[in-house]
């Protein structure tokens, strides 16, 4: 995550004919309708979880000819082994279009959204971005240690065995 | 001058280079240790490349030494790209730098 965007956040970016649209604490009701609509339609909510509140943790999504295909989302947790916060970053795609990369069309606007708050709201002492791998969903690509658009780096395995892979913003520094 | 042990780190479930320094006392306000680090760095990626048999994953360091404590703020040192992979319970931390071309199994 050493590199800052060299797009602004606030405007939708196109990659691959997929438009992204960033939605990272922005309240944005259009952005947080079309995600409860894609997590109910494929029935991605765990129990207990509302969309309501899932869809305030929408970092960017990725929309194909105007309908939602993939979000990325996080929460902030601190990482006791890092001993600092970070995002804890999730994405879901439809699964019609897992061909479509959107996961990984996401991961750099994603970056940089949370980057560029991070840095404009440095009493969050937000990190970087951290997220736990199942290796069987990303086969081959799973075998690089730091993947190449979002910087995430293998640091650990959890004891379920899926990759812990995490980065830091360049800004953040330890007190 | 500037030496390495292989050993593997269970919790990345590799096996890293971990490099020991030793600077002349007079000179150890330069940056003589630092700069024979990106040697090393070059030099054991290019060894572990042409010996995959060795399955070296990277450059491994706990980094224990108080004259790093103002560096050792930055979690990511872009010269020899180690990156604070976590704390050991004592404090210390533990980087790692993977090599380009070195794969997961």
């Amino acid at each position: 995550m050493a590199k800052p965007s060299k797009t602004r956040s606030d405007t939708p970016a196109s990659a691959g004919g997929l438009e992204i649209r960033p939605a990272w604490r922005r309240d944005d009701a259009a952005i947080e309708a079309d995600a409860i609509e894609f997590w109910t339609r494929l029935d991605l909510l765990p129990p207990g979880v509302s969309g309501e509140a899932r869809a305030k943790e929408v970092i960017a999504a990725a929309y194909k000819d105007g309908r939602l295909i993939a979000v990325s989302t996080a929460t902030i947790e601190y990482v006791d082994y890092l001993r600092a916060r970070f995002a804890v970053l999730r994405g879901a795609t439809d699964p019609e279009h897992r061909r479509s990369r959107a996961q990984l069309a996401l991961a750099v606007p994603s970056r940089n959204i949370l980057h560029e708050w991070a840095r404009a709201h440095p009493e969050e002492e937000l990190a970087g971005g951290i997220a736990f791998v199942e290796t069987a969903e990303w086969g081959e690509f799973a075998r690089l240690p730091v993947w190449p658009e979002s910087e995430l780096t293998l640091i650990g395995y959890t004891p379920e065995g899926r990759q812990i892979r995490a980065a830091w913003f360049d800004h953040f520094r330890f007190g | 001058m500037t030496t390495a042990i292989l050993g593997p780190l269970d919790f990345l479930r590799a096996r890293f280079a971990f490099l020991r320094s030793a600077v002349d006392p007079e000179l150890r306000r330069g940056h003589a240790a630092a700069t024979m680090a990106y040697h090393a760095r070059d030099l054991l990626e290019r060894w572990s490349a042409e010996h995959p048999e060795e399955k070296l994953a990277g450059l491994g360091a706990a980094i224990e030494s108080r004259q790093l404590a103002e560096i050792a703020k930055e979690p990511y040192w872009p010269g020899t790209r180690l990156m604070l992979a976590r704390f050991l319970p004592d404090g210390r931390q533990v980087r790692v730098s993977w090599f380009s071309h070195y794969r997961v199994d």
